[in-house]
């Protein structure tokens, strides 16, 4: 049996000892996630705290055929789309239209250099308006298929496509600009 | 670069972010973890207090009745003494000359039998007049000597009653012992009268010292049966000489006894199951499970809708096999054996492609499971959800009436479920799967229900009557708000031995 399992075993049983060295063990790299999904230390934090108690609560579902650390993790991005869907100021409209088409034209990543610290870049994607944050974080960094985040967010597949690609578009833009993002009215609405 | 490696080393660089969270972010989940265990466990010492409550308000109840229904007391007197009885069906007094005290001993007038003193009278009982004088003149003595006769069967016991009274003070059948002062065997002939009113009393006859007379004889007929026992108290001569009609009060004591054999019963009850939020609180799945898909969605842009359907109620069964142990006169406690069906009914729409529908946290298992679509807006079809339990009932069985009519049958169950095709909704999928693994395996719960015995005098009962079992833990892990209520109608067979000679 490995460490992990035993600590699996140990939190099932609800030592608080072996509760607090799983959170301990995993706190940053799951805060790193809730980070890149929100706006705010704050909320990444609420996100965290709640995504944790998940994690206690339905760990006997976790059978040690996985990674324990994937598995939290995907909790944590399903606790922080929740968070997102019920968090007014995450709900701000995000309309394109056919003209604002023409200031998304592909920009080509012939050169990004991706020499961004980690912060750096999660600050980057936390500056896009929280859907397409939602979206490229789902299908860049966590790596589901478009297919599932529709489901996931509720939106039709091509939305989440579409949406991807702006969002894509956009960093590569800030990327090859090294400088700060551009107002995201100039995006959104003009 | 190619776009897709553009995106992986994007993803990669993003991955490796680690942040350190504020101490305030384990604090609150350690509250939290704090707060639901004290509320499991604030949950199990409800139930042990609810048991234990119940088994001391049962314990007291029947105590409290127990004087008037099953014990009686008689008390008789010297010649200018009355006897009196008391009791919850009969009161009687006695009262006349001792030597006469035999005769007009039947001091329940409802009781069907009752002792011949005469029968028993001591030979020896008028022989001494000076060990008399000499017991009466001791009568301050406050030693009791006590003779106890306890039998097996009527007839052993009147004829060792006879032959030992003439021999003996010490009287004993089946596994009674007596000891007696040889100095007072000649004083013992006389014995009071004693009555019984009912099945299963055990007779205490109590001759109390401070009085200075002895009753002369037996008053009416013993009822007995099995292991009934017979004190009689007398005061403890230094002589040995207690004058005969000069001991003034004996007290009989008739007290219920028990029958401690243990009992058996086969019941089964069906009825219907629903899911509740609280015991008569009904489950709202378009409340707690519907969730409105559009908030990250764009203007303009489909919304999928997807309403849980209403969760209705369905056909439940359950049969079990007790074994009971009386604890007293009322009470009994009983486990054993229960299976338990429940089921509940909803409806769910098309099979759906699992991957375009579900996340959740257990989205791997449910990706491979079969999936339907949520039924109020696809016109589903019913589905049953069907649950089976094995469960391990422990009850306290109350008879609330003297007639053993009624019986008021409180528990605790710990219960295992054995085999399920219960859907689950995911409110983000807005879909219904299947995944035992999100079913709470080990269920407690309480179940409660009041029977009418028809036949309580005999072997094999029949009692029948409403019944209720609810659920403490949630049925599923997605909600701690769903658990399974049984109502139904129960009838039990019970065997139980009754006491051998029993008076008709």
């Amino acid at each position: 049996m490995t460490n992990e399992q035993q600590l699996v075993r140990d939190c099932l049983k609800g030592k608080p000892s072996a509760q607090k060295m799983l959170y301990e063990q995993f706190a940053s790299q799951m805060l790193g996630v809730c980070y890149r999904y929100t706006k705010s230390v704050t909320d990444a934090e609420d996100v965290l705290q709640e995504g944790f108690i998940k994690v206690f609560h339905y760990l006997a579902q976790f059978r040690g055929e996985g990674d324990l650390g994937a598995w939290i993790r995907r909790i944590m991005v399903t606790t922080a789309i929740n968070y997102l869907k019920k968090n007014a100021k995450y709900q701000y409209d995000l309309s394109f239209t056919g003209e604002e088409k023409g200031y998304l034209h592909p920009v080509s990543p012939d050169n990004p250099e991706v020499s961004l610290s980690a912060k750096e870049l999660s600050d980057l994607i936390r500056q896009l308006p929280p859907g397409y944050q939602a979206i490229f974080n789902l299908h860049a960094v966590e790596g589901y298929t478009h297919v599932e985040i529709s489901s996931m967010l509720g939106i039709h597949e091509g939305t989440s496509r579409s949406q991807y690609a702006r969002a894509r578009n956009l960093l590569i833009t800030w990327l090859q600009q090294e400088s700060e993002p551009v107002n995201l009215a100039h995006y959104a609405r003009s | 670069m190619p776009d897709h490696e553009f995106d992986k080393a994007l993803g990669e660089k993003a991955r490796e972010l680690r942040l350190q969270p504020s101490p305030a972010v384990w604090e609150g989940v350690a509250a939290q973890l704090q707060e639901k265990k004290r509320r499991r466990g604030a949950a199990w010492f409800l139930m042990a207090a609810a048991v234990a409550g119940l088994s001391l308000g049962g314990w007291w109840l029947a105590e409290r009745h127990s004087p008037q229904e099953g014990h009686q007391q008689v008390v008789t007197t010297n010649p200018d003494q009355q006897a009196a009885t008391t009791g919850s069906s009969a009161t009687a007094k006695t009262a006349g000359e001792n030597s006469n005290a035999a005769d007009s001993r039947d001091v329940a007038s409802n009781q069907p039998e009752s002792i011949n003193a005469n029968s028993v009278t001591n030979s020896d009982a008028g022989t001494g007049s000076d060990a008399a004088g000499n017991a009466a003149d001791n009568t301050t003595d406050n030693a009791v000597t006590k003779r106890r006769i306890n039998n097996h069967n009527t007839t052993a016991y009147r004829s060792t009653v006879h032959n030992q009274m003439k021999s003996a003070a010490g009287i004993t059948t089946g596994s009674a012992t007596a000891k007696t002062s040889r100095k007072q065997q000649g004083n013992t002939g006389n014995t009071p009268g004693i009555d019984q009113s009912a099945d299963n009393y055990g007779a205490t006859i109590l001759t109390e010292n401070s009085v200075p007379r002895v009753p002369e004889a037996f008053a009416g007929q013993l009822p007995l049966q099995g292991k009934q026992s017979i004190a009689v108290q007398q005061p403890k001569s230094k002589t040995g000489n207690i004058r005969p009609g000069n001991l003034p009060a004996t007290t009989i004591s008739l007290k219920e006894k028990t029958n401690r054999k243990w009992q058996y019963s086969f019941e089964a009850s069906a009825g219907v199951s629903t899911l509740n939020e609280q015991p008569f609180s009904g489950y709202k799945a378009d409340q707690m499970e519907y969730q409105q898909n559009s908030s990250l969605a764009s203007n303009g842009l489909a919304v999928i809708q997807r309403n849980p359907s209403e969760i209705k109620g369905g056909f439940s069964f359950q049969a079990k096999v007790l074994a009971h142990k009386p604890i007293s006169s009322k009470l009994r406690l009983g486990t054993g054996i229960q299976y338990s069906y429940r089921s509940s009914q909803v409806k769910m729409g098309k099979v759906v492609d699992s991957t375009f529908a579900l996340y959740n946290i257990g989205q791997d298992r449910i990706l491979s499971a079969l999936a339907y679509a949520g039924g109020t807006a696809n016109k589903g079809k019913d589905f049953t959800n069907s649950y089976h339990y094995l469960e391990v009932p422990l009850e306290l069985s109350w008879n609330i009436d003297r007639r053993k009519h009624w019986y008021f049958n409180n528990g605790v169950s710990l219960g295992y479920l054995v085999k399920s095709d219960a859907l689950l909704y995911d409110k983000d999928g807005g879909v219904y799967y299947r995944d035992n693994d999100a079913l709470n395996r080990w269920q407690a719960g309480f179940f409660s229900s009041i029977q009418y015995n028809i036949n309580p005098k005999s072997d094999m009962q029949v009692a029948l009557g409403p019944s209720i079992q609810y659920q403490l833990t949630p049925v599923d892990l997605t909600t701690d708000r769903k658990h399974l209520l049984h109502l139904g109608f129960s009838a039990r067979l019970q065997w139980v031995r009754q006491s051998r000679g029993a008076m008709k």
